[in-house]
């Protein structure tokens, strides 16, 4: 489980001071480039309205997944990878309590999924920060890789 | 590190990894493994058309684009399909860590294709054994 933060502000502080140090595709290949970078790091409220959204977007998606996961036992195992994503991934951006959903629980758990995948990557190119961005594009790729296993 | 640098670096992922893909192609047989083979030959397009796109990008940018390395060292083991299929999710972890960071690279007009490309080899992971991630490519943000 991801440490639990103690506000949006303080994750939204951690993303930004996150380093980006990768190494590029190539894993053994000797001519191996390892990119060591520090994103730019706006102020840290540039983005604090754009996580407020996402948190929402997640936290809707996330009642569509609890409310499915109510209506039978096979659905209620075969989404439980797919909530304590979405906890994990609130864990990370937030929060203090629980976040408001702004709108009922979508029945339909793949119409909702994937609108939160178009939502967290339109996030991750708006962002001012390219640390949050980076972990907002990471989000809506795990989003994408529970799409694809879903039945 | 700017945004040229940031795709210099993502193509030479993209160099090495058609150099492996090739490689693990060459290693699996079409009629014995034909899943695996599809799986491989799919990957190998993808990548050959990430590396022209990003070629072509770099180069409207005024750049010269990183040339491939003439080899690449390649794991030894590679005699079973086993080994190949974990050879082939090692490359696509590898290249969404690559282009998570050239995610955080990008000015925001320009990041929605690493966002894309990100999405696309998290999805192609699974192809190769790989089992869904919290943060595809961000693993410093995983169990922390």
């Amino acid at each position: 489980m991801p440490k639990t933060v103690t506000s949006r502000r303080t994750a939204l502080g951690g993303a930004l001071a996150g380093l980006v140090a990768v190494t590029g595709c190539d894993g053994d290949a000797n001519s191996d480039p390892t990119p060591r970078t520090e994103p730019t790091a706006p102020a840290v409220d540039a983005d604090a309205e754009l996580v407020d959204q996402v948190v929402e977007h997640i936290a809707t998606a996330s009642a569509a997944v609890a409310a499915a996961r109510k209506q039978s036992p096979q659905l209620r195992r075969s989404l439980r990878p797919l909530q304590r994503l979405h906890a994990e991934h609130l864990a990370v951006l937030e929060t203090d309590g629980e976040p408001t959903v702004s709108q009922p629980a979508a029945r339909d758990v793949r119409a909702a999924e994937t609108a939160l995948q178009r939502q967290l990557t339109d996030a991750a190119v708006r962002a001012e920060s390219g640390a949050l961005a980076k972990v907002l594009a990471s989000m809506a790729a795990a989003v994408a890789q529970q799409l694809a296993v879903l039945t | 590190m700017t945004y040229a640098e940031a795709l210099q670096t993502t193509l030479a992922g993209e160099h090495a990894a058609l150099y492996v893909y090739g490689a693990l192609g060459a290693q699996t047989s079409q009629s014995g493994a034909p899943t695996l083979f599809a799986a491989l030959t799919d990957a190998y397009d993808a990548h050959r058309a990430r590396r022209d796109q990003l070629t072509a990008i770099l180069t409207d940018l005024g750049e010269q684009p990183v040339a491939a390395e003439p080899v690449y060292e390649l794991p030894r083991n590679l005699g079973s399909t086993d080994a190949v299929t974990a050879r082939a999710l090692e490359v696509e972890r590898s290249c969404a860590s690559t282009y998570a960071f050239l995610v955080a690279n990008s000015p925001s007009p320009e990041r929605r294709l690493a966002v894309n490309l990100l999405i696309q080899t998290a999805v192609r992971e699974l192809a190769f054994r790989g089992t869904p991630e919290t943060f595809p490519g961000s693993d410093e943000y995983a169990d922390r």
